[in-house]
């Protein structure tokens, strides 16, 4: 697994994030790790959970600016892209109920 | 969160010409009194006949509302003031900013009321204060908390107050509100006209609205009924048509309200009561009615029982009723025309206030935003102390105006309205500018400033009597003068108001910078020894513009807060804590540490850049509510990280955890009386760059205990 990726999900599990907050720092690894990476990489346990809030946040138009950032400053150039990426990586992979 | 070097520097921003918008379109006082060349022959007169801006008839361009519900009169029904050789400009109402074209998109966000009031529109003005949308009252009520309610300087649970509470019963004029669903979550920006002064507090803690104006709230205790409390209110009755005259006034006084029901009767026979059709089982009812035990009701005044004795029965039929009542409302009202005139004057006074910096700085919308951001909060966090100020000056200005060709009959006019709520809207509104041009000009030429109020003499000879006679500088330096002295204007801005009164801007800008270098100087002596033994590279950024995207930050000292105590001095001899210390060291010095918090040391690269701690942090979709428990980690803890690069420093552990905590406990507070709370309020709340708030009141608290650790000697 990644490093970072991996002190992420120990930090999650000795308690140091709420989920919330875990999930939002594992999004800020992109563009520097791959979606399809971190998807894989992270623990059973977690992924599937991981991406239903994916799809619950980011499956939508909202544009980067719109969210509000709240514990953060908020940069929304940084952001846009991450959400370009997130978003790619949604409509490559549709959820089952969409495919039905 | 706690972030390093966090400032109150704030810049403008891409919302930035949202108030420059809302200005463009008013007609402010300025564009009113402003002649055409030359303008030292300019003069006033009333605005041709019919052509009269006022906005309370069908007639009118923008301003056709119909007349408020309640017994304030439209302030709106005099003509604004206006000036030969300029073509009337129908006003809209204060409250209708997104009427007039061009500034359409300006800055209300709520649709416009349409029983708003009608002098000119600033909604810009109210964009800035309320920092959210909200939309026009202009009602009177009263505190119905019963150990009364602070009134605050944002809408936000916690912010600062900057003065006593307004105690049960006390009577406020509700200007606006802000546009939540559920009046639990709205905000009310109410004139607390007893005690002449304004600001924020939740619709919750108020009746608005009353029955006749007149009324007042009394508590309720169990078992009481509608007859006892009359005869406590009213003196025993005479005989039995004036006792069911008192309790059939106070059931319909109140049988809107939760506090009052009628116990055993059917509502066919309720509805028969009210008719009047049966005056001995009406008046059997209405003695029996029962009032709620802990709640409150609307009393009547006894002069309104009179009038609505003296206007016929009120049992006879309830269009009568609605007549009566009606009409004795009308000649209580007159009895709270103090209210309706401090209501009127404060209101005109953030008003006159805006319209100065809008009217300024025309011709430079950009610098309007940024202005606004550094000097606006010095009128609305205490705007009572202003009002002071100001009203000081009508007594004064009556000398003034003995030679009052120059001021055209129009001018004194409304200066002298009947409608005491129309007089003092309009005097606020002069004076409001007056202060606030006086202050703009302080604050940007320092030094030179006299000379330039000189400049404003010649560009507006109507107000050099008003300047001159009511020493406007002396007040408001008296006044606002400790609060100017740490305003640091943008420095574009300074150059552009030297440039329009006629100075050279280079001795505008070095004026702006020998302000800037006294309050450098004040703040330096505040700190004077907390830096020993230094913790971390460098101070919080203390410079006193930065350059952000296209504008020049601005920063108001001592409003907005930064760490007084940093930089935080290092532990003797290099010790270094460990997590488990930080709880204990931080509980030794005061900071308040719930048993459901848990702390955690993590490499800086977790935090946000340039912070220390972290309780929360993550993004939120707009309007998304946020609850309590999306604090908590899986363990049912609330995790507070802080950088291990601070373990080093008892004090910066301290500060962190006391900034940490007392967010955090204020935010328990919150959450413990709503469930949930919409992200947007919760920003405002923790996020940096809203003063008052409990990320800002943080800092003085982490101070407070860093001051008391150096005071005992702790290394």
């Amino acid at each position: 697994m990644i490093d970072d990726l991996a002190e992420l999900v120990a930090m999650y599990n000795e308690g140091s994030w709420a989920w919330g907050d875990f999930v939002h720092q594992v999004t800020l690894l992109i563009p520097e790790v791959a979606v399809h990476t971190i998807i894989d990489q992270l623990p059973d346990a977690l992924r599937d959970d991981f991406v239903t809030w994916l799809r619950t946040t980011y499956e939508n138009d909202v544009p980067a600016d719109s969210f509000v950032s709240i514990g953060r400053q908020s940069h929304p150039e940084q952001q846009r892209i991450r959400l370009e990426l997130l978003r790619a990586w949604l409509r490559a992979h549709p959820s089952s109920k969409n495919r039905q | 969160m706690l972030r390093r070097g966090d400032s109150a520097a704030t810049s403008t921003s891409r919302d930035g010409d949202r108030a420059t918008g809302a200005a463009v379109g008013k007609r402010t006082l300025v564009e009113q009194l402003e002649a055409p060349e030359p303008q030292s022959s300019a003069s006033f007169v009333a605005a041709p006949s019919g052509a009269s801006p006022t906005t309370t008839g069908p007639s009118g361009t923008a301003g056709d509302s119909e007349p408020r519900a309640h017994d304030v009169k439209q302030p709106g029904a005099l003509p604004r003031l206006q000036l030969k050789d300029i073509p009337p400009k129908p006003t809209t109402s204060r409250d209708k900013g997104s009427t007039g074209g061009q500034h359409e998109a300006a800055v209300q966000r709520s649709p416009a009321h349409p029983n708003a009031g009608a002098t000119a529109p600033s909604s810009g003005m109210w964009e800035h204060t309320f920092g959210e949308a909200s939309t026009p009252v202009g009602k009177l009520g009263r505190v119905q908390a019963p150990k009364g309610v602070y009134l605050r300087v944002r809408p936000m649970p916690g912010a600062e107050s900057p003065g006593a509470p307004i105690p049960f019963n006390g009577l406020v004029y509700v200007e606006r509100k802000t546009t939540q669903g559920h009046a639990n979550e709205r905000w009310c920006y109410v004139i607390a006209t007893e005690a002449g002064t304004a600001g924020f507090c939740e619709e919750r803690y108020l009746a608005i609205d009353p029955p006749e104006p007149t009324a007042a709230l009394r508590r309720t205790t169990a078992g009481e009924r509608l007859a006892t409390i009359a005869e406590a209110a009213y003196g025993p009755a005479t005989d039995e048509s004036n006792s069911r005259l008192q309790v059939q006034a106070l059931y319909l006084a109140n049988r809107d309200r939760a506090g009052v029901k009628l116990d055993h009767v059917d509502l066919s026979l309720k509805d028969r009561a009210l008719r009047g059709g049966d005056e001995e089982e009406t008046l059997k009812i209405y003695n029996g009615a029962k009032v709620i035990a802990g709640d409150s009701i609307w009393i009547p005044s006894k002069p309104f029982i009179e009038q609505l004795k003296a206007a016929g029965a009120v049992t006879n039929g309830s269009t009568y009723v609605t007549e009566a009542w009606n009409k004795a409302k009308g000649v209580a009202g007159g009895v709270i025309d103090g209210a309706k005139y401090v209501a009127g004057f404060i209101v005109g006074l953030l008003e006159g206030a805006y319209n100065a910096i809008v009217d300024l700085f025309k011709g430079a919308v950009d610098m309007v935003e940024a202005v606004l951001k550094v000097i606006w909060n010095l009128v609305t966090d205490n705007p009572g102390r202003i009002k002071d100020m100001v009203m000081g000056w009508v007594d004064k200005m009556k000398v003034a105006w003995e030679h009052r060709g120059e001021l055209a009959d129009e001018f004194l006019n409304k200066w002298n309205a009947d409608s005491m709520c129309d007089r003092g809207l309009f005097q606020g509104e002069v004076l409001g500018w007056v202060a606030m041009t006086v202050l703009l000009i302080l604050v940007t030429m320092g030094e030179d400033a006299p000379a330039a109020l000189a400049g404003i003499a010649v560009r507006w000879p109507q107000l050099v009597k008003l300047l001159k006679t009511v020493d406007t500088l002396g007040d408001v330096t008296t006044y606002l003068g400790a609060a100017a002295k740490v305003v640091n204007m943008p420095g574009k801005a300074a150059g552009f108001v030297a440039g329009k009164l006629g100075k050279a801007e280079r001795g505008a800008v070095r004026a702006a910078g020998h302000v800037s270098n006294n309050a450098e100087h004040a703040i330096k002596d505040a700190e004077h020894g907390a830096a020993h033994g230094a913790h971390g590279p460098k101070t919080p950024h203390e410079s006193a513009r930065h350059a952000v995207g296209e504008h020049e930050t601005v920063k108001v000292r001592g409003l907005a807060q930064a760490p007084k105590t940093y930089p935080w001095t290092k532990n003797p001899e290099g010790v270094v804590r460990t997590a488990a210390d930080v709880r204990r060291i931080a509980g030794e010095h005061g900071v308040e540490i719930p048993h459901d918090i848990e702390v955690f040391a993590v490499q800086a690269k977790w935090l946000p850049p340039d912070s220390y701690a972290q309780y929360m942090g993550r993004d939120f979709l707009s309007g998304k509510r946020v609850s309590w428990e999306e604090f908590y980690n899986k363990y049912d803890n609330i995790a507070v990280k802080i950088s291990k690069d601070i373990l080093d420093s008892d004090e910066a552990i301290v500060a962190v955890m006391a900034h940490e905590m007392h967010e955090l406990n204020g935010l328990r507070k919150v959450f413990t009386a709503r469930e949930t709370i919409a992200v947007e309020e919760l920003g405002r709340m923790i996020n940096p760059g809203h003063k008052g708030n409990l990320h800002d009141q943080a800092w003085s608290v982490a101070d407070t205990l860093v001051a008391a650790m150096r005071a005992r000697g702790h290394r």
